[in-house]
């Protein structure tokens, strides 16, 4: 699509995202969602400013519980802040779930356009390959990737990205199965355009909407799975993550809930976060609500 | 005046789980350039198929061209890939289809997509106001206002006139309308039929229309083909074809159209109806219906019999037949 990306006069994307806009603030999770991912956005861009300590750095006040002096959050075992792991946690989460479920929609888009617009036998095989991704155990994959190549924040992208692909892949065939026989698909070969680009230029803006819903909902799901493997030590170690937090948390779960406690809760809050966000857009970008 | 188009025995086939069958069966046509030319008849007797066979641009990819020529501009289309076949459609050839309400892409703004119509042949560049220009061509009001509406924004007539500005966006040199204002309410088809034949003459383009409204034909057209069954059985200007028809099925077609006479309303309907082309009848398709029916009819395909400036595909215009068959 690089040719029809200048921005050219008259192109109506504005309009339609004021009209968005009012249709999503309607719901006030969706409203609370989006304030609570912008919130977790900027603790990660701006974690250098807001956190207290540097969050590797070990003191000897280990163990302290929420409340101490200068550690409002507590210390861990190394006498770590905990407030300020918490807060540095935030870009490794995001990063990956992002990035993971950008890289996860990307591939089911072009998997599942080609297999829905093209049908017949590209369709059969496509779908075959991507079942063939639904079976395999997610966690268990990435498991076993992590421990065959190391571990590393671009690694698990690709892990994460690799194992989520097929639900969107589906979506997008099924809706493309359905517009490929739109009339206004027979006027544009009509006009004489090639197939990739009715594909991604006509069909694609009339089945976005609930592929961007899965989008958000994919990165709830990636930061959780990031989280986990971080949670059985098998996230990136040269980086603060809530997973990785978790992990060392495991051995003081009853002598230091707080270490536990307060990666667990960033972990909550941006999967909610991401899972109002999705909520939200599927109402207001839903088709059948339009009008 | 030199043939834009010519269809040359082109014979357009559909393979079916439960058979096959053939919706335009060795047709030739020519459509001198500059002129409007009328393809009638009923639904299901090939005139839309005989149209998407022209650029090859079928509903189901069960169909293919099986044998027969298409010349445009003397070009033999036959012989073009996909990809050359593609720089035809929409440049050389443009297409305006039935329902308007469903050709236009729903979340793209029509200027979007005239401009995309042009912007596919010879770049992004002037793109927008090029769109502008032919929305204003086909009548729009305020067409850089227009542009930026979506599809649901407009009505009906509007988005006919939107889709036909696509179509004649990048000047091409056939016009191919299906059915352009069945779907339309009368006043607005007048309307359309009117900007049609405007277009026309200001861009000297050729006209190929496609329609069971002979009264839209009768307006529009001067050189009429009807079709039965997949086959063309009449050909001639439009005038002498209307009065003196010399196919049985014209015949019959043109008594059963409503004619208002004295107050008095007759219609008059064509006893039968079309056959299935899986199993098309033998001899001329038309015999089982033909009031005049011989027994050739039921075995030979009747040639094209030229009868002063028309043709016919009839075996009462071959004088052996009739004297050795034919009824007193």
């Amino acid at each position: 699509m690089a040719t029809s990306a200048e921005p050219l006069e008259g192109f109506a994307a504005p309009r339609a995202l004021r009209d968005f806009w009012a249709r999503y603030r309607r719901s006030r999770l969706a409203v609370g969602g989006l304030g609570l991912v912008i919130a977790l956005v900027l603790a990660a861009i701006l974690a250098p400013v807001l956190a207290p300590y540097d969050p590797i750095s070990t003191s000897l006040q280990s163990l302290r519980p929420p409340g101490t002096p200068g550690h409002p959050l507590g210390t861990d075992d190394l006498g770590r802040d905990i407030l300020s792991g918490a807060i540095w946690g935030t870009r490794v989460s995001l990063l990956v779930g992002v990035t993971a479920a950008a890289t996860a929609v990307f591939i089911g888009i072009v998997i599942g356009a080609v297999a829905g617009f093209y049908g017949g036998r590209t369709d059969a095989l496509l779908m075959r390959v991507t079942e063939l991704f639904q079976t395999i155990p997610r966690f268990v994959l990435a498991l076993l990737v992590v421990a065959l190549f190391g571990r590393g924040l671009g690694k698990l992208v690709l892990v994460i990205g690799l194992l989520a692909w097929p639900q969107a892949a589906r979506l997008v065939r099924g809706q493309f199965l359905s517009q490929t026989s739109a009339a206004y698909v027979d006027a544009a070969r009509a006009l004489g355009m090639p197939g990739w680009r009715i594909i991604f230029s006509e069909i694609l803006p009339n089945v976005l909407a609930p592929v961007v819903v899965l989008g958000s909902l994919d990165v709830a799901q990636a930061i959780l799975l990031e989280a986990s493997l971080g949670f059985f030590g098998l996230g990136d170690p040269n980086l603060v993550s809530w997973g990785g937090m978790l992990n060392q948390a495991q051995a003081y779960l009853r002598n230091a809930w707080w270490m536990s406690v307060f990666p667990g809760l960033g972990i909550a809050l941006a999967v909610i976060g991401f899972n109002l966000i999705g909520d939200g857009l599927n109402d207001a970008i839903n088709p059948r609500l339009h009008e | 005046m030199s043939d834009l188009l010519v269809l040359d025995h082109l014979t357009t086939r559909i393979d079916t789980a439960r058979g096959s069958l053939v919706p335009v069966d060795d047709v030739s046509l020519r459509v001198p350039a500059g002129s409007a030319v009328g393809l009638v008849g009923e639904s299901g007797s090939g005139k839309s198929m005989t149209a998407f066979s022209i650029v090859r641009l079928f509903p189901t990819t069960a169909a293919r061209v099986q044998s027969g020529r298409v010349f445009l501009d003397g070009q033999d289309l036959m012989t073009l890939d996909e990809a050359a076949l593609r720089r035809v459609r929409g440049r050389r050839v443009g297409m305006v289809f039935q329902d308007p309400s469903t050709y236009l892409d729903p979340v793209l703004t029509v200027g979007e997509q005239v401009a995309e119509a042009w912007a596919m042949h010879f770049g992004w560049e002037g793109a927008w106001e090029r769109a502008v220009e032919a929305l204003g061509q086909v009548g729009l009001p305020e067409p850089a206002e227009t542009a930026r509406r979506f599809p649901h924004e407009l009505s009906g007539g509007m988005r006919q006139r939107a889709i036909i500005a696509q179509a004649i966006v990048c000047r091409p040199q056939l016009l191919i309308a299906d059915e352009p204002t069945t779907a339309l309410d009368v006043t607005i088809q007048a309307q359309i039929l009117d900007l049609l034949r405007q277009l026309r003459a200001q861009m000297g383009m050729t006209l190929l229309l496609i329609t069971h409204d002979l009264g839209v034909v009768a307006e529009m057209c001067e050189i009429v083909a009807v079709m039965y069954a997949g086959r063309i059985v009449e050909v001639g200007p439009a005038q002498p074809v209307f009065l003196s028809p010399r196919h049985p099925y014209t015949q019959g077609l043109l008594a059963s159209a409503v004619s208002v006479q004295q107050a008095q309303v007759i219609t008059r309907v064509m006893e039968g109806s079309v056959p299935d082309l899986r199993h098309p009848p033998a001899g001329c398709r038309f015999h089982p219906r033909c009031p005049h029916v011989m027994p050739t009819c039921r075995t030979e395909v009747p040639p094209m019999f030229a009868c002063e400036g028309q043709t016919a595909a009839c075996w009462l215009h071959d004088p052996a037949v009739v004297a050795r068959e034919g009824r007193p």
